[in-house]
């Protein structure tokens, strides 16, 4: 039969105090107030320098002075080595912080707990939080293999029973702890290695393998205020590193596990401290914690390079064990809970980031009555009224628009200025890396960035490209406007106007346009622009903004930039309109430091975007013509007039009579007053400037064909101010036009709404009738025969014929196993000069060494895509060298003769030989001395590597590689892919760096109020 | 202030759309290289003397036979054909290749460039005949050819020679149609830079009939001249020549023949209105009463026809043949002509242009040729080119040569008109959809 006083028990509560005069009132008297009354409090102050002793002196508790360095273990040893011994009952020490307040049952409900449980050596209680106290901090501790604390609980969780009962545990916190004195002494007492932290799941670990069970009770409750782990006061136990919670919160997990585990799990228990270490680290890092996280590091590595003081510990605990260490297993977390726990805290944080909770201001005078809930009607039409919201009848109508506009587009996509997709993502992740692109005729070309996005999202489309360009390309008119939606919405409230006007954009020409002819560089600005306009309006003032906000803008502006410079141009245009007032703002004030902090954020914002696609960009800038070329094939726009209508023309644009109200609309808002006139004037000189440039013929992107520049970018742009100019004037328009007599305004107005409804449904008409004959389809037939595409790296010179509206031209490009894909147009070099005069003989019938050029090259097919010229076969039947292999529906394909491998070796005698190759790099062996000839494009980076040696490098006659080999024996071709490296290695610190800058700051620990800690 | 403002926004649209519409440019315009494909001049049989005449040495040619592409300098201007066709690269220039078997027959015939249509009208595949048909394959690459063959039966089965890389096939006349003394030719490249030759040789038991090379044309017409008939008046009575015509099409042609010479321009009799029926080879003899050297004859038709005039001569101990083949409308042009010294035969209403004759010597001889209907000009000796200017109206000539083996008739027109080949330009579009 329990005693319910517990007579039986004597129990000693050691009160540890530190600086703790902040909590200890309470402390003092909720020791006081148990219902079942202490034997006898002791307190050991371990020198405390705030009112502590004074306090605990006038609560007439006995204490104990230790000197300030005094740990915890040790301030609980000297205490109980004044205390005298009681051999008549069961003694009990019950260990209390100074920032712990029991509630009065808790050492009654922690009696009850061990009463009939003689095995039970240390049994704690259940701790929530000190200021709120229905947070649950523990209910029992334990240890991840990766050295983290381990409650098991999600964060700030709020207790409502759920983890109520007595429960085994390995350990409980020594906030609360109670512990039999026999015990203790048995074990040790505390590792003084362990001055804080972690030295209760220590011996609790020790308690197991001794034999005893350890348990939590949560009928026993405790509140704690968890002040040193909260950085809410000093450390004073250790000198140097070891003074910082979290260093030696880490070095003390860390400690624990390496002491305490079996032999054979150190290995592997090390491996997962550091990479989780490094983890943290890297966390921290991003959250702007450098501090933590070199204490993440510095913890673990502190005591690595320490084995004697482990060795030592082990030594120490394998005296007392009396098990094996695998006893404690069970309350080791399996990794799926570390997991789902990481997980849930994750997703937690970027809940909280994207969708803050919003204070609910429910006052006095609208409090909620459920009576009033039963006397509202209840909605039973409610999917109707759905149907009466301007949201829901946008998309709707949206979606259905969609759906029949991409009739030809649902499947693996290509047309207009898009590529052909690969095959996985892996390939784009292949070709942003690769320093050495088989395109053409090779090229060490950077990748554009945008591929590396393309790349990235492709993988979280399970890795299949053309799944995610479908997709893209079905939504891209949703995403139109839902980013039109959600500038609109700060500009008005009238959601019929903002979502009318969303719609329009994303039906606008130039939206119709990017998607039918494949243009992803004005697709993506057309999705960000609306998200960089906002931002924009507050650019006067930049020295207002955030750091924060500048480098979150220069990320987005990064994004945007990656798929299209034309773009980003349009943007530094308007920066530099504003440093030009800045320099105006200065002139008239002498502001210098005004003027620094607004030249450097500006520059921030030019320099950031450009660094964020490095080295592509910096090519760019040598290549001026990559400035205004948009990803992919080069087709042309539509050049001035049609531009001037914000139609950028070209294949799959919308006629030019299907008249949008763009330009009509800024025309009139620039006469207007306010804001709307600000948005005109800036969308007026993007529609301008396009204006003009569409005059432009330009070649690029391996096509020597000029073409009238597409200004596709610079149009979004107009179109967006001109959306925004448009709302501004129409939101309240109507009641201010009734209260005036009717003039000039009503008509304008509503010439404005007419043209745009005008628009609207023909726009929507015809992008589901002629518009949904785009020139990007789905399914395209391959251009090369399959059998063209069995070797690896073959070329294949293709002539095909195309047809004009006036005259006929041919154009020819040199294929690799399959048709052109994402990013080889804007990788692939210019075709050097022999190959065009080559081809232009065979073309004009007097290339009777054309062949022999060819096969220089590597060429090793050429194949004449169909409809052919008859004439232009016989004369290619004619000028030998072409042996005809085959001719089917596909067209006509002639074998180069002679010699046309990839790599070919040619002895002293002038004997070639050709040796296989499949990739980039190759090892093969030559015969004996000789030349070795590469049918790439000279490059530095190519080397071939004999013996360990570098072979000399000189080009040959076309002014392909070739090296010098001198001896017999096997040799490596390799191209050097350093410099790549070194660039993407920057392009990744530069990304970090920004992402850095652009997270959220973490704070730290002490910097958190203890309201929302506990 | 706003109607200032109204005044800058219109003058900026204004000058952007004036800007542009001034500036703009419809694209790079398409590219195209011209050159004058090179040419093939005519095979021979061992027993035959065959020289080409050369503007000038330095024009590069090759031997089409073997292994060798290399083009080379021909070296003279009068080249000796002994062991296959040969390839000029000669430029605007056209050349003549004079064959002869030495006291038995002489013709002449045009070097060509590659044709993927060529028609002949002439020969035979009778008792009589030797005559052969040379295809002439001067690519590097194997060529297919279509030889189809009419006879006074109508169409008969076609043949498909393959003819190697840089190579000629011969093939003899009696096994295209055997036993037809009426052949029309016609050889179409599946594949291949062809050009053939007809060689049309006539013998009796060991009685030598002449022989002649039979120039080919294009493509059938419907209102053309063969100019330059070889007219030898015997006893007063000339001839007798015979016009041979083909109908290819499934319809009966209703012709009309003009004979055009210095007598005048009439129909002789039975030739207007006349029905040729189509798919069938027909000769028709021309009994002419006229006393001139050569005459021309004028054909309209109402479906397109082929025809050549065949006309036995009279040699001083030999008989000889000549084939005058259709004359295409002359156009200025420039034809090396070294050791030879044809009669040219203009034939038009009005004959108004300019010959320059470039003389071994290094002289110019010009000659202003002027008259109605049939104007017979000699070129002077030692002539080594001739250029035709300043052609004012429509004229359709040819050329008559005489040795004394036989007389050759070869038509007055280009060898190689100038080609327009677009420049090709890279373009990856090429292989992406």
């Amino acid at each position: 039969m329990a005693d319910s006083n517990h007579s039986s028990h004597h129990v000693t509560a050691i009160l540890v105090v530190h600086d703790g005069a902040m909590w200890l009132p309470e402390v003092v008297a909720s020791l006081a107030s148990q219902t079942r009354p202490i034997d006898f409090t002791l307190a050991v102050d371990t020198h405390s320098v705030d009112t502590s002793s004074k306090l605990l002196r006038n609560a007439r508790v006995a204490s104990l002075t230790m000197p300030r360095d005094t740990g915890f273990g040790a301030a609980v040893s000297a205490g109980l080595e004044t205390l005298p011994k009681n051999s008549d009952k069961t003694e009990w020490i019950w260990l209390i912080h100074d920032d712990c307040a029991p509630q009065p049952s808790a050492l009654v409900a922690l009696l009850n707990a061990v009463e009939d449980r003689p095995q039970v050596a240390i049994a704690g209680p259940k701790l929530r939080g000190w200021y709120d106290r229905s947070h649950l901090l523990e209910a029992g501790v334990s240890i991840a293999n990766n050295g983290a604390r381990w409650t098991g609980l999600e964060p700030h969780e709020y207790d409502q029973g759920q983890h109520d009962g007595i429960r085994e545990v390995l350990s409980v916190s020594t906030a609360g702890m109670l512990i039999r004195r026999d015990v203790f002494e048995e074990l040790g007492g505390f590792d003084p290695n362990l001055t804080l932290f972690r030295d209760d799941v220590d011996l609790g670990w020790r308690a197991h393998v001794a034999g005893y069970s350890v348990i939590a009770a949560t009928d026993a409750v405790a509140f704690h205020a968890e002040a040193a782990a909260s950085e809410r006061r000093k450390l004073d136990v250790k000198s140097g590193a070891l003074r910082r919670p979290l260093i030696l919160d880490r070095r003390n997990a860390a400690y624990v596990l390496l002491t305490n585990s079996s032999w054979w799990l150190l290995p592997w228990l090390s491996i997962q401290m550091l990479f989780s270490a490094m983890v943290r680290a890297g966390g921290y890092l991003l959250a702007k914690l450098p501090g933590y996280a070199s204490d993440e590091v510095l913890a673990v590595a502190l005591l690595l390079v320490r084995p004697g003081l482990i060795l030592e510990a082990r030594k120490f605990r394998k005296k007392k064990r009396m098990i094996s260490a695998r006893v404690v297993s069970r309350f080791i977390p399996p990794r799926w809970s570390q997991l789902r726990l990481g997980l849930l805290r994750a997703s937690e944080s970027i809940r909280q980031t994207l969708l803050p909770a919003r204070p609910e201001f429910v006052g006095i005078l609208n409090a909620p009555s459920e009576d009033e809930d039963l006397l509202a009607p209840s909605p039973s039409n409610y999917w109707r009224s759905a149907f009466r919201r301007p949201g829901v009848l946008g998309v709707v109508a949206l979606v259905a628009i969609t759906s029949l506009w991409s009739a030809h587009r649902y499947g693996s996509l290509v047309g207009g200025a898009l590529p052909g997709s690969p095959i996985g993502a892996s390939d784009l992740w292949s070709r942003y890396g690769e320093s050495w692109h088989q395109v053409g005729m090779g090229s060490s070309t950077a990748t554009p960035t945008w591929i590396l996005i393309i790349a990235i999202l492709s993988t979280l489309f399970f890795g299949k490209a053309f799944a995610l360009l479908a997709f893209l390309f079905w939504i891209a008119p949703l995403l139109f406007m839902w980013s039109m939606y959600s500038l609109l919405r700060k500009l008005s409230r009238n959601a019929w106007l903002i979502m009318g006007a969303s719609f329009s954009y994303a039906i606008s020409p130039v939206a119709i346009a990017a998607i039918n002819s494949g243009r992803l560089g004005t697709i993506a600005a057309l999705i960000i622009g609306p998200r960089i306009a906002f931002f924009l309006t507050r650019m006067r003032k930049v020295e207002e903004i955030h750091w924060r906000a500048i480098f979150g803008f220069s990320l987005l502006l990064g994004a945007l930039t990656a798929f299209s410079f034309q773009a980003f141009m349009g943007i530094a245009l308007i920066y530099i309109l504003g440093l030009a007032l800045d320099v105006r703002d200065f002139r008239k004030g002498s502001n210098r430091s005004l003027l620094l902090r607004r030249l450097s954020k500006r520059a921030t914002l030019i320099v950031t975007p450009f660094a964020l696609c490095l080295p592509w960009s910096f090519e760019a800038l040598v290549h001026p013509s990559r400035l205004l070329i948009e990803p992919g094939l080069l087709i042309p726009g539509g050049g001035p007039n049609l531009a001037f209508l914000a139609n950028p023309g070209g294949p799959g644009s919308m006629p030019w009579w299907i008249l949008s109200p763009v330009a009509f609309v800024l025309i009139i808002s620039a006469l207007s007053s306010g804001m709307a006139r600000k948005y005109a004037e800036i969308g007026l000189t993007f529609l301008l400037i396009a204006t003009l440039l569409s005059v432009l013929t330009i070649s690029g992107h391996s096509s020597a064909r000029s073409e009238i520049l597409w200004t596709g970018t610079l149009l979004a742009y107009a179109t967006i101010a001109s959306l925004c100019a448009g709302v501004v004037i129409l939101h309240g328009l109507r009641q201010k036009l009734t209260n005036v007599r009717f003039h000039y305004r009503h008509v304008l107005a509503g010439l404005a709404i007419g043209t745009t409804i005008f628009y609207g449904f023909s726009a929507s008409i015809w992008v589901i009738t002629s518009g949904a004959a785009s020139p990007v389809r789905a399914n395209h037939p391959s251009v090369l025969p399959p059998f063209l595409a069995v070797t690896p790296g073959v070329k294949t010179l293709v002539l095909r014929n195309i047809s004009g509206s006036k005259t006929d031209t041919i154009s020819f490009f040199i294929a690799r196993e399959s048709d052109a894909m994402l990013a080889d147009p804007d990788v692939a070099p210019a075709d050097s000069k022999d190959i065009e005069v080559a081809v232009r003989e065979i073309v004009d019938g007097s290339g009777i060494s054309s062949s022999k050029v060819l096969a220089g090259y590597g060429i090793k097919y050429l194949f004449m895509k169909k409809p052919v010229d008859i004439q232009l076969t016989r004369e290619v039947d004619g000028l030998g060298g072409f042996l005809r292999t085959s001719s089917t529906q596909a067209g006509i394909v002639w074998k180069v003769a002679g010699i046309s491998d990839r790599l070919v070796f040619t002895d002293s005698k002038g004997k070639s030989v050709a040796l296989p190759t499949q990739d980039v790099s190759a090892r093969v062996s030559a015969p004996g001395p000789g030349i070795l000839s590469l049918s790439e494009n000279y490059d530095n980076s190519w080397k071939v590597i004999q013996n360990g040696k570098q072979l000399p490098r000189s080009r040959n006659s076309y002014g392909l590689p070739q090296f010098e080999v001198s001896q017999a024996g096997d040799f490596s071709l390799i191209h050097d892919g350093t410099s790549r490296r070194a660039w993407l290695s920057l392009q990744m610190i530069i990304f970090l760096l920004v992402l850095v800058m652009t997270v959220p700051s973490g704070r730290r620990r002490g910097e958190i109020a203890l309201e929302e800690l506990t | 202030m706003k109607f200032r403002r109204a005044l800058i926004i219109a003058g900026a649209v204004m000058v952007a759309l004036v800007a542009g519409n001034l500036l703009t440019t419809k694209g790079e315009p398409a590219k195209f290289s011209q050159s004058y494909p090179a040419v093939v001049c005519p095979p021979t049989d061992p027993n035959v003397t065959s020289q080409v005449s050369i503007a000038t040495k330095k024009i590069p040619f090759r031997i089409i036979f073997g292994k060798s592409t290399a083009m080379l300098p021909i070296g003279t201007t009068r080249y000796a054909i002994t062991k296959g066709a040969i390839l000029l690269d000669q430029g605007a220039t056209s050349s003549l290749a004079w064959q002869n078997l030495s006291g038995v027959w002489a013709g002449s015939t045009l070097c060509r460039a590659p044709q993927g249509d060529q028609w002949f009208v002439g020969g035979a595949a009778d008792v009589t005949s030797r005559g052969r048909l040379y295809v002439v394959n001067s690519g590097l690459s194997d060529a297919i050819v279509d030889v189809a063959v009419w006879t006074a039966d109508g169409p008969q089965s076609g043949k498909v020679l393959t003819v190697r890389a840089n190579s000629s096939s011969r093939v003899s006349l009696d096994i295209l149609a055997a036993g037809a003394s009426r052949l029309v030719i016609r050889v179409t490249a599946r594949s291949g830079r062809i050009n053939s030759f007809l060689v049309d040789e006539r013998a009796k038991g060991l009685k030598t009939l002449g022989g002649d090379a039979v120039n080919s044309v294009d493509f059938p017409r419907t209102d053309f001249v063969i100019a330059g008939i070889p007219h030898q008046v015997t006893k007063g009575v000339g001839g007798p020549h015979v016009l041979r015509l083909l109908v290819p099409g499934n319809v009966d042609a209703n012709i009309r023949v003009d004979s055009i010479s210095k007598d005048g321009v009439f129909v002789p009799v039975g030739f207007d209105g006349r029905v040729v029926p189509h798919g069938q080879v027909i000769d028709l003899p021309l009994a002419s009463t006229i006393a001139f050297s050569a005459f021309s004859l004028r054909i309209r038709s109402d479906q397109p026809l082929v025809a050549g005039v065949y006309s036995p001569l009279r040699m001083s101990d030999h008989q000889d043949i000549v084939w005058n083949a259709m004359s295409p409308l002359l156009e200025p042009m420039e034809m090396a002509i070294t050791g030879l010294t044809p009669t040219l035969v203009f034939t038009g209403d009005v004959v108004d242009l300019i010959v320059s004759t470039r003389l071994t010597t290094g002289k110019t001889v010009t000659a202003h040729i002027f008259g109605n209907d049939n104007v017979i000009w000699k070129v002077p000796d030692k002539a080594q080119s001739i250029t035709i200017s300043r052609i004012k109206s429509p004229v359709a000539a040819s050329g008559l040569i005489t040795s004394t083996s036989g007389i050759g008739a070869f038509p007055l027109a280009v060898g190689s008109t100038l080609a327009k080949a677009p420049v090709p330009v890279s373009d990856i579009a090429v292989i992406s959809h």
